[in-house]
């Protein structure tokens, strides 16, 4: 665990006020990213992010919250929230918010539709993978964890998460070789 | 962990540099990443309502600051282990312990254990940690907790098998239902907040497992069927049960209690909770929410 993410939980754990605002700077961009990728939507990616946070203050108010990778912490809570809205919504896939969805180097109404279509694909193959697997690849692609750090998220050996990894990528493979030939072709 | 798992880690890692994939053989595993790339973008967040949480994070942590925790608790976990009673798993996982003592380097197998496959040696130390971990938490929160944790982990052996093209055993499905099953007790344990929260994780949880069941059942037309059929009944009664909980909880309590006659029927006569004579179905809602696990018989 990082130096400064040791005197972070230090003080959360005091209830620090410059610690716990040190911790909301540094780490709500990187949970609000994982969020917006895995709802699609930035209105609910906030209020997970600001639910994660309350979580861990409520845990911390209580004398418990993470005794050490806080990060791998906040992203395990994160990730609840997450897998709790998407089952809640009834056809979460099925109508992307075109302007959330929008890519930032995108003019042309014909390139956002595509691309916001590309992302609810990409989202669908996401949640057709187990709880786990699902953890692994958004968090060692696109948050940049490391394995150890992901094993954190996990509470599992990092063994179990480059396994979790390796399926994870078969999952995919298969589901687009399935499902997605007709309009992808096979990878 | 087999070495093909480390090259896939190591191309993973490529991918992401940006650098080209050398190994022949990962080169169209890999390419499936390549229908991720459209999530990279994510929209900003809206400034003013970011600023607007943030400030509300705070000022909750300033309203928490009074609630000081005192700094030495009182001693009570010898409690715990030396209490009357225990359970059978308790006296095993002391049996373990010994064991692990005696024979040395069980730490390390332990730990190589949880990775490890139904099919595979190091699986039963694997449901050896399991039980012993179950056999040392005593709080019903932290107990639901873990019962959920392993069906997870039964779900990705599930998944695992399938994935190798490897027969489920029965005993897995067994496990996960008795997994699910005793969360379902140890649920009836808690008071009503804590309940009606767990029992929304559950029903949330179950139902994603429910379509991953599906998809699994769906991709593998070579595997016996009663494996994947007893996970998704045990999957979709624990469903039902959390629905029928988060809309009655006295009766659920009623149901799962620990406490409860195995002969006691299925929806009891109930006692009027609020002193009328009405009985209560099941669809009926608990008057107070309060009672706890054993304070009504459910035995006529």
């Amino acid at each position: 665990m990082a130096f400064k993410e040791v005197q972070w939980l230090e003080g959360a754990r005091r209830l620090d006020e410059s610690a716990l605002a040190a911790i909301y700077d540094s780490l709500s961009p990187e949970l609000y990213a994982y969020a917006c990728r895995l709802v699609g939507d930035t209105e609910t990616a906030e209020d997970i992010v600001s639910e994660t946070f309350f979580r861990f203050l409520r845990a911390l108010g209580a004398g418990g919250g993470p005794k050490d990778h806080l990060r791998a912490y906040l992203y395990r809570i994160a990730h609840n929230l997450a897998v709790d809205h998407h089952r809640r919504r009834d056809e979460p896939l099925e109508n992307p918010d075109l302007d959330v969805q929008r890519s930032p180097s995108a003019e042309n109404p014909d390139e956002v539709v595509e691309h916001s279509l590309a992302q609810t694909q990409a989202r669908e193959v996401l949640w057709r993978l187990t709880h786990k697997q699902r953890q692994v690849i958004m968090l060692k692609f696109f948050q940049g964890l490391s394995n150890e750090e992901i094993a954190a998220v996990l509470e599992k050996p990092v063994g179990a998460v480059k396994s979790l990894q390796h399926r994870g990528l078969k999952s995919m493979r298969r589901i687009l070789e399935n499902d997605f030939a007709s309009t992808e072709g096979s990878p | 962990m087999s070495k093909i798992e480390d090259r896939i880690d190591q191309a993973v890692s490529d991918y992401r540099a940006g650098k080209p994939i050398k190994d022949p053989d990962l080169k169209s595993l890999l390419a499936t990443l390549d229908m991720l790339n459209p999530l990279e973008d994510v929209p900003s967040p809206d400034l003013v309502r970011a600023q607007q949480l943030r400030q509300a994070f705070l000022k909750r942590a300033k309203e928490t600051l009074p609630v000081s925790q005192p700094k030495i608790k009182r001693h009570k976990g010898w409690k715990n282990i030396f209490k009357k009673e225990r359970s059978p798993m308790f006296t095993f996982a002391r049996i373990l312990i010994v064991l692990a003592i005696a024979f040395g380097g069980t730490t390390a197998t332990a730990f190589a254990a949880q990775d490890s496959l139904p099919s595979e040696a190091l699986y039963p130390i694997k449901t050896l940690m399991e039980d012993v971990r179950l056999a040392f938490t005593s709080d019903p929160e932290a107990e639901v907790e873990l019962l959920l944790q392993f069906s997870d982990e039964r779900m990705e052996e599930i998944a695992a098998l399938i994935d190798k093209g490897l027969p489920v055993p029965d005993a897995v499905a067994t496990q996960l239902q008795t997994h699910l099953h005793s969360a379902l007790q140890e649920c009836a344990q808690l008071d009503d907040a804590a309940l009606l929260q767990v029992m929304e994780q559950i029903r949330t949880r179950t139902q994603e497992q429910l379509k991953v069941l599906e998809k699994l059942g769906e991709g593998s037309s070579n595997q016996p069927e009663d494996a994947l059929q007893l996970a998704t009944q045990a999957m979709n009664n624990t469903r039902v049960t959390a629905e029928g909980a988060l809309d009655d909880p006295i009766t659920f309590r009623l149901h799962q209690g620990k406490n409860r006659s195995p002969d006691a029927p299925e929806y009891p006569d109930m006692l009027p909770a609020d002193g009328t004579g009405d009985s209560q179905g099941p669809g009926n809602k608990g008057s107070n929410g309060k009672k706890g696990p054993g304070d009504q018989d459910a035995t006529p």
